[in-house]
């Protein structure tokens, strides 16, 4: 029985000291630690830039030019009108129609945005008709592509604006491609009395604002 | 050892108690000397007691620096009609940008050197995507790195081969790019370099920015 309890007290003390032994070493060496937990040194590096958003329109094609022409004999007028990029129309006049199409507005930024129509003159200011009459000077905006403006005026002739402004047609015209384009067509009718001869011309303004 | 001792109780062999109680008493013994020799030691460098002695120890340590740590693009835009535009880093040279007016002056790669006194491994994170980075249209961004030796040598055995000298996509998920970074001098820096295809189409905009982590641990 001695010898016995020798043996286990013996034995306790022996992992007692076994474990003071572990502290110390551990207490003293606590690189130890680190070999055992694989030592890290962790560093960080740091990516930045800031992409700009911006409002861009481009006019593909910006002139809408009839060259010379007269009215047919007997007609009190003549009408022209662009039909987007397909040949353009004129009745009752010998106008040329080649080469004469929409012009095409382009939305190259990377927001959504407004497009509004502002002429430099109005119907009158145009052609000047003696008798006020018989003259025309409309835009029709419609899309290009598929979905690009949502308006509640497109595919319709309405008149000219002069007014600071002028008249919105797209409440959002996108920018992502394939949805970004649209025509404004023009149609001129061109009175027998006009006072305005030779030739004639006018800017228009189209503004596009962030929305 | 305890429940052998116990067995051996119950077996009654009072031969096998006394060759135990011998053994234990020679471990016993081993154990004492180890303690009193530790706990010696530990009194002379804690009291400054030993004289006559120089006592130091060179610890071995793992320390990553990232010397250019920042990739600054600034800002910018895509140019119209691209549907991206791509920003490239070249080492120390100034980054490239084409299809868009950001400016590369401030935008290098990132340097990473070993400055501990050990080997070490080399592992890289980042925390987005492309998608995450920027948003838009998913064929026209990307968010690559480029990992290569700055000084001859310096990474011994490479390990994660898909960004050595050429450009993949940035993990999220740390990837150890180098099993064996140098650390001696003249041998032992590192290139990060970073491409960014910028949509022109991104969802996110402003500032944007990601954070690389870039870990050093024990080489293998």
């Amino acid at each position: 029985m001695k010898s016995e309890n020798l043996v286990f007290i013996l034995s306790i003390l022996l992992i007692t000291l076994s474990f003071i032994i572990f502290l110390l070493i551990f207490f003293e060496n606590p690189e130890v630690i680190h070999k055992f937990t694989g030592y890290v040194s962790t560093n960080y590096g740091y990516i930045n830039l800031s992409v700009l958003t911006f409002v861009s329109i481009n006019l593909s094609v910006d002139s809408v030019s009839w060259g010379v022409g007269t009215i047919n004999a007997g007609e009190n007028n003549a009408t022209l009108y662009t039909v987007g990029n397909n040949s353009a129309v004129v009745q009752r006049g010998n106008w040329s129609a080649i080469n004469v199409s929409a012009f095409v507005v382009e939305n190259i930024g990377n927001l959504n945005c407004s497009i509004s129509v502002q002429s430099g003159k109005n119907t009158h200011d145009f052609f000047n008709s003696l008798t006020s009459s018989n003259e025309q000077y409309k835009f029709n905006v419609s899309n290009k592509e598929v979905g690009s403006c949502i308006g509640s005026s497109l595919n319709t002739w309405v008149d000219v604006n002069k007014t600071s402004g002028g008249t919105k047609f797209c409440n959002n015209f996108g920018f992502k491609k394939n949805n970004n384009e649209i025509y404004i067509d023009v149609l001129l009718t061109v009175p027998y009395d006009a006072g305005n001869i030779g030739q004639q011309s006018d800017v228009i303004v189209i503004t596009g604002d962030a929305v | 050892m305890l429940l052998t001792s116990m067995k051996m109780k119950n077996s009654s062999n009072p031969q096998s108690n006394n060759v135990l109680t011998i053994f234990i008493f020679v471990f016993f013994a081993v154990s004492l000397i180890f303690f009193l020799y530790t706990l010696y030691n530990l009194t002379v460098r804690t009291t400054g007691y030993a004289t006559g002695y120089v006592n130091l120890t060179v610890n071995t340590a793992i320390t990553i620096n990232v010397t250019n740590d920042t990739v600054n693009w600034g800002p910018g835009t895509v140019t119209a009609p691209n549907t991206n535009a791509s920003l490239v880093t070249s080492g120390t040279n100034a980054g490239t940008a084409t299809r868009g007016n950001w400016s590369g002056t401030n935008a290098k790669a990132l340097v990473v050197a070993n400055i501990g006194n050990v080997n070490c491994s080399l592992a890289l994170s980042g925390t987005k995507t492309a998608a995450t980075f920027f948003g838009g249209t998913a064929a026209e961004q990307a968010y690559q790195w480029n990992v290569s030796n700055r000084e001859v040598s310096s990474c011994g055995v490479w390990g994660e081969n898909s960004m050595k000298d050429t450009w993949a996509t940035v993990n999220t998920s740390a990837a150890t790019v180098c099993n064996k970074l140098e650390y001696h001098t003249n041998m032992n820096e590192m290139h990060i370099d970073f491409k960014l295809v910028v949509p022109y189409d991104a969802t996110q905009t402003g500032a944007l920015s990601d954070v690389i982590t870039i870990s050093g641990s024990a080489a293998i």
